[in-house]
């Protein structure tokens, strides 16, 4: 019977190959909304986890989570370091890391943080940063790059790399008079931090003590390190500020590093400029946002109000989880039309075949007829039709799967370097083998509809073929 | 020994009450090779659909190698039909994306009885009716069916009907396609292969004048009273 199912099927082989065309597809589409949901998912949890708090200027949770966590978009306002010192020093408090943003490195997104980022960040459930090479930079002149970033570049430890203003990909304002050596390399860890470039508080701010003079092409790289020395003399030459602070500035920083965070002896400081000369710890004017770890998780709740009442400045603390959640809830929607389209091309897929195997009845009906006379029974011949809706759907599902893991090998690198999601190849998940089973069982179901028209076309039939 | 006995056979179809088969008493012995003259509308196809098993019949009216083909049910009358009867249609008696070969051998797929009786290697059964039907070429007999004649086809359709010794074989018209030429032929090498077999032959026709190679000839209107 089966082989009698596959011949007929393969003397029909144009059309029944376009129905396996269209169940693929549908296969594909509804697997793959569901892989890219399911790894979208599981990518931005995996990219928030470890930090108690995001605080940042009074604004939405989910703004401030792309910005802070993913580096998409930007926070509002700043916040003033007051207020930073002000949060670092309540006693709820473990641990803060001071964060600015809204810069870019050949269109992967600049951060300037303290060292004490990697030492606190913790992505995929709970790990530390690695670094794979290097260790953290320890001057305004030191960088440390994620692994993607790396990998696109060939940046390695010693590289040394110029940051351009703003956060498209190409950019025009490049401050090639504020280059960067790259004293380390982070490790995989398929979250935004792949995609990132780290840099100190000061090496940040210095990106804007200077504004570019000129068009600069964003692709240079200038890596010889003689090269980034005379570049390096270039610019303080043009400096107008006192020439010997820089380099007074950085030994300070350096001793400094060890008390970040612990100095009290802070003064207020509305110019960038000014503060580079002071005594004490690098202290920008304002910085985006701060990720903080608590004592005890239970005083959240406290925190937030605490932050709340906060007279100085407007205050937003942000629970990366709950922001998470806000976020599922505002692509709920966009998911929802996803899976609605997905699933109104499977059923379109499926009503093909039902269409193919209903189409292709009259014209079988001397072959029906011929089967009956050679002893096949009326459940023979309907149960003929389901095996081809087997045949029809397993191929397809097979097809689909097939070409989906095609097209996310193809596309995968694409989806890495620019969302930070890796789809990856791999077994299909729970969900996904029920999707597929859920196709197939409906497009079995649907074709009991030709199925039974066969059943009582040869019954009535019988051997003769009305033509 | 009577391969097929009508007595007292009155069918008509449900939404009609006039019947179309109303026989009281007809023979096939075995071996014999009757035609069966009837215009077309006396009833013919009736006829073959009732020995075929492909109508309800009432119990006791019709029997094929012995069985009360009226007292089966359902997918046992497929059985039966395919392990006693060998069926020749008018036209397109091939499945056409299956070989000559695999069309001669579609009946052994389904009867265990046909398969068995082919002997033990029921390709080369196959194969040699073909060949006796004077389709000689290996490479012919393995090509699709569709790539045959119509004259080849019918002598395919022979070899099918024949192969796996059943007891009777039905022919409903089966030289309407063909041309004077190859209809002589064709009804020869029919009867030869039936004798050869054994099997007893109705052959039902319009065409009055093949009759008188067989061994018995009826007007089915003179045998039908139901279609008057």
């Amino acid at each position: 019977m089966f082989d009698l199912c596959l011949k007929s099927l393969l003397n029909r082989r144009f059309v029944a190959m376009l129905t396996v065309l269209s169940i693929a597809l549908s296969v594909a589409l509804i697997v793959g909304v569901e892989r890219l949901r399911a790894e979208a998912r599981a990518g931005f949890a995996n990219s928030a986890s470890g930090i108690d708090l995001i605080i940042a200027a009074r604004g939405n949770d989910v703004q401030i989570l792309m910005a802070t966590i993913f580096g998409v978009g930007s926070t509002g306002a700043g916040i003033s370091w007051d207020s930073y010192e002000m949060i670092e020093e309540l006693p709820q408090i473990s641990w803060t890391v001071p964060i600015m943003m809204g810069d870019n490195h050949r269109g992967y997104p600049v951060i300037g943080t303290s060292e004490y980022y990697f030492e606190h960040f913790r992505h995929s459930g709970g790990q530390q940063l690695v670094f794979a090479e290097g260790v953290p930079f320890k001057s305004p002149e030191g960088a440390v790059i994620g692994a993607k970033v790396a990998q696109a570049f060939g940046y390695t430890t010693g590289t040394e790399i110029v940051n351009a203003h703003g956060s498209g990909e190409i950019a025009f304002d490049v401050h090639d008079e504020a280059p960067f050596t790259v004293t380390g390399v982070l490790g995989h860890t398929g979250t935004a931090v792949d995609r990132m470039v780290f840099v100190s508080l000061e090496g940040f701010d210095a990106l804007h003590k200077e504004p570019a003079s000129k068009v600069a092409d964003p692709f240079v790289m200038v890596d010889a390190p003689e090269a980034a020395e005379e570049h390096e003399d270039h610019d303080t030459a043009h400096s107008h500020k006192a020439d010997h602070a820089d380099s007074e500035f950085t030994d300070e920083h350096v001793k400094h590093g060890e008390s970040h965070g612990h100095d009290d002896d802070h003064a207020q400081h509305s110019d960038p400029d000014e503060h580079d000369h002071g005594g004490h710890d690098h202290e920008p004017a304002t910085i985006n946002a701060i990720f903080a770890g608590l004592e005890e998780k239970t005083a959240v709740l406290s925190i937030q109000r605490q932050l709340a009442d906060h007279r100085d400045e407007a205050l937003t603390a942000v629970l990366p989880n709950v922001a998470l959640l806000q976020l599922w809830s505002i692509t709920r929607t966009a998911e929802t039309a996803l899976r609605l389209m997905a699933g109104a091309v499977a059923m379109a897929g499926i009503i093909g075949m039902v269409v193919m195997l209903s189409a292709s009845l009259d014209n079988r009906r001397r072959e029906f007829a011929i089967l009956r006379s050679v002893g096949a029974t009326p459940a023979g011949v309907f149960s003929l039709i389901l095996l081809e809706a087997v045949l029809l759907l397993s191929a397809g599902i097979v097809l689909g799967v097939i070409a989906l893991s095609v097209l996310t090998l193809l596309i995968d690198p694409i989806l890495a370097a620019n969302f930070g999601l890796r789809i990856g190849v791999g077994l299909p998940s729970v969900r996904e083998v029920l999707l597929i089973a859920l196709v197939f069982c409906s497009g079995l179901l649907a074709s009991i509809i030709p199925a039974l028209r066969v059943y009582r076309m040869t019954l009535s039939d019988g051997l003769s073929v009305r033509l | 020994m009577k391969t097929v006995e009508l007595k007292s056979l009155v069918y008509r179809w449900s939404d009609q009450s006039d019947p179309v088969l109303s026989i009281d008493n007809f023979n096939l012995d075995a071996g014999e090779c009757v035609f069966v003259k009837g215009p077309s509308g006396s009833g013919k196809t009736t006829l073959l659909s009732a020995i075929a098993g492909v109508i309800d019949v009432p119990q006791g009216s019709v029997r094929v190698a012995g069985s009360d083909i009226g007292a089966l049910v359902g997918g046992d009358r497929d059985r039966f039909r395919v392990d006693h009867l060998g069926i020749v249609f008018q036209v397109f008696n091939l499945l056409p994306w299956l070989s000559a070969l695999e069309n001669t051998l579609l009946p052994c797929r389904f009867s265990a009885r046909r398969r068995d009786k082919a002997g033990s290697d029921p390709k080369a059964a196959a194969t040699r009716l073909l060949r006796e039907l004077g389709l000689e070429d290996a490479g012919l007999i393995n090509r699709p069916a569709s790539a045959l004649s119509v004259g080849q086809q019918q002598r395919v359709a022979v070899a099918r009907a024949l192969i796996g010794a059943p007891e009777v074989v039905l022919a409903d018209e089966p030289t309407s396609a063909l041309d004077e030429e190859t209809k002589e032929t064709f009804v020869q090498l029919l009867l030869k292969e039936c004798r050869a077999s054994g099997a007893s032959l109705l052959f039902v026709s319009h065409d009055g004048s093949l009759e008188r190679r067989f061994d018995r000839s009826i007007e089915l209107p003179m045998l039908n009273k139901g279609n008057s």
